[in-house]
C-alpha cells in the first residue's frame, strides 16, 4: 500500500486527494473517477454554467413556470430549507445576489440604496418549493449553492472513494476536509487549521481518523476600510457582513453538515453561534473577533 | 421546573435530529457515512477467449477453445450478481499413458461443453451472504452444484473471515459404452481468513475439504477402476507484498493437497504485477508443481490385479511441472481494457525432487487468453 497524493483544480480552487492504494495503475483510475464526480457536481450546480439546474431555475425567476428538479437536487434544497429554519433565517441560498454589492476586489463600501434594492429580492419566503417543483417568485431573484456545494462535493467524493475500495484516505476540497479511515498504519490524519490573520501559519491542528472538518472564516474574501474588516459572509436580512468571529471550524461525520454548521455559527456570532453548535452536539474550534480561541 | 428542562432537552435533541435527518436524506451523504462493504459501484462485463493445446511425444492431443462471457454488477443497493457462461470446444485424445501399447490410448474426444454459473451476494453491515449455482453439460458429463458462502469482517475491515459450503452432483456416461450411467456427489467446505498485515502486505489462507462419493473412474481408459470415494484436503496461502519505490506487487502462492487416494501435491506460484506508463500492466508468472502418485496408479498395462483399483491415467502419476506465463493489460478509454496472456506448461518425471513415475512421457501444453473488459 502506497500513499498517493494528487492535486487538482476545481470548484473555484485547489483540491487535494490522498489515499492508500496498492499500485499506481489503480490509483490513476480512482483519481480520474473522483475528479469526474467533482466535475459532475460543478456542472450540475454551478451558478456560472447555463446548463446547471441552478441556472435553469434562476433564468425563470419571476415567471409562472416552476422547474422540476431531480432527487439529488430536491434533497439538497430540503437541506438548505432546514438550515434556513435552524439558523433563524440567516442561512439563505437566495442571498447570492448580494455579490452585486460586495465583490471584494475594490476597497469600497456599497451604497445602502443598492443593498436595499438587492434585499428586496432575497428571502426564502419568496420561494415556491413544492417538491419536486421549484420557483423563484420574483424577477431578479437567484439561488446559489456556493455556500455548501464544495462541502457536498467532499461527501460525494468520499462516498465514491469508499465504493472504489479506498479504506484509508483524505479529501480536501478548498479547505473542506474529510478523512476516510486513518493512515494505513492506524495513525490519524493531522489537519491544520488556517490562521485567520496570518496566512503563513496555523491557528492549531487536530487529529482525526474519520469524519469531516470544515471551516468558515472572515479571511477568505474581504476588504478592509479604516481598520475595519468587511468579509464575504453576509447577513441576508441586513445585507452587511458579520463581524463577530474570525473563524469557526466544525467537526461532523458529514462535510456538508460541518460546513453549513460552521457558516451558520459565523452568521450567528459568538454567543448564539456557541449555543447553536452546542445544541447540535457538534465539536468546534472558534476564534472570536479579538482572536480569542474556544474549543469544545 | 423539571418538566420545562425535559421539554427543552427534547427540543434540543430535535434540532440535531432535524439537522441530521435532512443531511441523511441526501443519498450520497448517507451512503458516505454508512461505510459498509457493498456491491461494486461500477458494473463490469468481460468477453474472453482462451485457447489450450497440449501435446506429448510430438503428437497433438487435447485442444480446448473457450469463449466466455462474465458479468459483475450491483442489482440492488446492497446486492451483487456475478455470473459467467462458457462454451468449450474440446477435441483430441487424452494424454498417452504408455509408449508401448498402441491402440489403447482411447478414442478421440470431440466434445462441446456448456457451463454457466451465478452468484448473488447480499451485503449487510458486518457480513455478506452469497448463494450460487453452477452447471455444466457435455455429451457424456453433466454437473450441477449449489453453494452458499459468507464473509465476515472486523470493523476496521483489516480482517475478513470466509466460509463456504457447496454440493455437487455429477452424472457420467460414455459415448463409447452405452452401459455406463454413473454419478457422484461431492460435498465441499471452505474456511479462510484474509488479513491485511501492514501498509505493504496482506496474507490470505484458505482450508478446503471435499468429500466425494460415487463414480470416479475414467470410462475412456481401459480397466480404469478407481475407488468409489475421494476425500481431499487442501490449504492455500497467498501473500502479497507491495514495493512502493519500484511500484510493483509480488504475489506468492503456496498450495498443499492431500487426498484419500494417497496423492499429495505442492504448488508454488510467483507473480509480479507491474504497472507501466499509466495505462499498462504486465504480469510475469512462474508456477512450480509437484505431485506424488495415487496409490493405485500403475504406469503399465495390464493391471496387476483386476480386483484392485487401477488407473494408468498420467494425471494420477508422480511428476513435477513448470508453468511460465506472461500477461499484459492495457487500459483504453470509455472504461474498456484489453488483456492478453500466453503460457507454457511442461510436466516431467524428473522435474520432481527424487524423481517421478517411470516411463511417463514429458507432457507439454501451451495456452493463451485474450480478453476485453468494459466497466460502466
Amino acid at each position: 500500500m502506497h500513499l498517493f497524493n494528487f492535486n487538482f483544480k476545481a470548484l473555484g480552487g485547489l483540491n487535494n486527494l490522498q489515499f492508500y492504494c496498492d499500485n499506481s495503475f489503480n490509483a490513476e483510475n480512482i483519481k480520474t473517477k473522483i475528479i469526474e464526480s467533482v466535475n459532475e457536481v460543478e456542472v450540475k450546480f454551478s451558478r456560472y454554467l447555463t446548463d446547471s439546474i441552478v441556472s435553469k431555475i434562476n433564468l425563470k425567476a419571476g415567471q409562472d413556470e416552476a422547474i422540476e428538479v431531480d432527487q439529488e437536487t430536491s434533497a439538497l434544497i430540503d437541506y438548505a430549507e432546514m438550515c434556513h429554519e435552524q439558523s433563524e433565517g440567516l442561512f439563505d441560498i437566495t442571498s447570492g445576489v448580494l455579490r452585486k454589492a460586495w465583490n471584494f476586489s475594490r476597497p469600497e463600501l456599497p451604497s445602502q440604496q443598492l443593498i436595499e434594492e438587492l434585499l428586496a429580492n432575497i428571502g426564502w419566503d419568496k420561494v415556491e418549493w413544492e417538491k419536486p417543483f421549484f420557483r423563484l417568485k420574483q424577477k431578479g431573484m437567484e439561488i446559489d449553492f456556493g455556500g455548501f456545494g464544495k462541502e457536498y462535493a467532499v461527501d460525494k467524493a468520499t462516498d465514491l472513494a469508499q465504493k472504489l475500495g479506498i479504506k484509508h484516505g483524505l479529501i480536501n476540497f478548498g479547505g473542506d476536509v474529510r478523512a476516510i479511515g486513518s493512515h494505513f498504519d492506524g495513525k490519524p490524519w493531522t489537519i491544520g487549521i488556517a490562521h485567520p490573520r496570518n496566512k503563513y501559519s496555523l491557528a492549531t491542528s487536530f487529529t482525526i481518523n474519520q469524519g469531516a472538518i470544515a471551516s468558515s472564516g472572515d479571511y477568505e474574501r474581504f476588504i478592509e476600510i479604516d481598520g475595519k474588516r468587511y468579509c464575504h459572509i453576509l447577513n441576508p436580512k441586513t445585507g452587511w457582513p458579520v463581524q463577530d468571529m474570525q473563524s469557526v471550524s466544525v467537526f461532523s461525520e458529514s462535510c456538508l453538515v460541518a460546513g453549513t454548521a460552521a457558516t451558520i455559527a459565523m452568521l450567528f456570532g459568538e454567543i448564539k453561534g456557541k449555543k447553536f453548535l452546542k445544541d447540535l452536539g457538534l465539536k468546534s474550534y472558534r476564534i472570536n473577533y479579538s482572536g480569542k480561541t474556544f474549543r469544545d | 421546573m423539571k418538566k420545562n428542562k425535559d421539554k427543552k432537552q427534547r427540543g434540543e435533541n430535535n434540532k440535531l435530529a432535524n439537522f441530521m435527518a435532512a443531511a441523511m436524506a441526501i443519498p450520497a451523504v448517507a451512503s458516505s457515512i454508512s461505510q459498509a462493504q457493498g456491491p461494486p459501484e461500477h458494473s463490469s462485463i468481460r468477453l474472453q477467449y482462451s485457447d489450450y493445446q497440449d501435446y506429448q511425444s510430438n503428437q497433438d492431443r487435447i485442444s480446448i477453445k473457450s469463449p466466455m462471457l462474465w458479468v459483475d454488477t450491483a442489482i440492488a443497493e446492497r446486492t451483487e450478481f456475478e455470473g459467467s457462461i462458457v462454451l468449450d470446444s474440446i477435441s483430441g485424445a487424452s494424454p498417452l499413458y504408455l509408449d508401448t501399447v498402441s491402440g489403447a490410448s482411447g478414442t478421440g474426444i470431440d466434445d462441446n461443453r456448456k457451463a454457466a454459473n451465478g452468484l448473488i451476494t447480499q451485503y449487510f453491515e458486518d457480513f455478506s451472504l452469497g448463494i450460487g449455482g453452477v452447471f455444466s453439460t457435455e455429451d457424456d458429463y453433466k454437473s450441477r452444484g449449489l453453494n452458499i458462502e459468507t464473509s465476515i469482517w472486523t470493523p476496521s475491515k483489516n480482517t475478513t473471515f470466509n466460509f463456504g459450503i457447496s454440493a455437487n452432483r455429477d452424472d457420467i456416461t460414455s459415448s463409447n459404452n452405452a452401459e455406463i450411467d454413473e454419478s457422484r456427489t461431492t460435498l465441499n467446505f471452505l474456511a479462510g481468513i484474509s488479513q491485511i498485515l501492514n501498509s505493504r502486505s496482506l496474507i490470505q489462507t484458505n482450508f478446503t475439504y471435499s468429500g466425494g462419493n460415487g463414480y470416479f473412474s475414467d470410462p475412456y481408459k481401459l480397466n480404469d477402476n478407481r475407488p468409489q470415494s475421494r476425500d481431499l484436503g487442501a490449504i492455500l496461502t497467498q501473500y502479497i507484498l507491495y514495493f512502493p519505490a519500484e511500484d510493483f506487487s509480488l504475489h506468492v502462492d503456496y498450495r498443499f493437497t492431500h487426498d484419500s487416494w494417497g496423492l499429495n501435491s505442492n504448488m508454488f506460484e510467483f507473480s509480479i504485477y507491474k504497472p507501466l506508463a499509466k495505462k499498462w500492466l504486465v504480469r510475469p508468472s512462474l508456477r512450480y508443481y509437484t505431485q506424488s502418485n495415487a496409490d493405485f496408479f500403475q504406469y503399465s498395462y495390464p493391471p496387476r490385479n483386476l480386483n484392485q483399483f487401477y488407473s494408468a491415467d498420467q494425471r494420477l502419476a508422480s511428476f513435477g511441472g513448470l508453468t511460465t506465463s506472461f500477461m499484459v493489460q492495457r487500459d483504453l478509454s470509455q472504461g474498456f481494457s484489453v488483456d492478453f496472456e500466453l503460457g507454457f506448461i511442461q510436466q516431467r518425471s524428473d522435474f520432481r525432487p527424487g524423481g517421478g513415475s517411470d516411463n511417463i512421457s514429458p507432457f507439454y501444453a501451451r495456452f493463451f487468453t485474450v480478453g476485453l473488459t468494459k466497466t460502466f
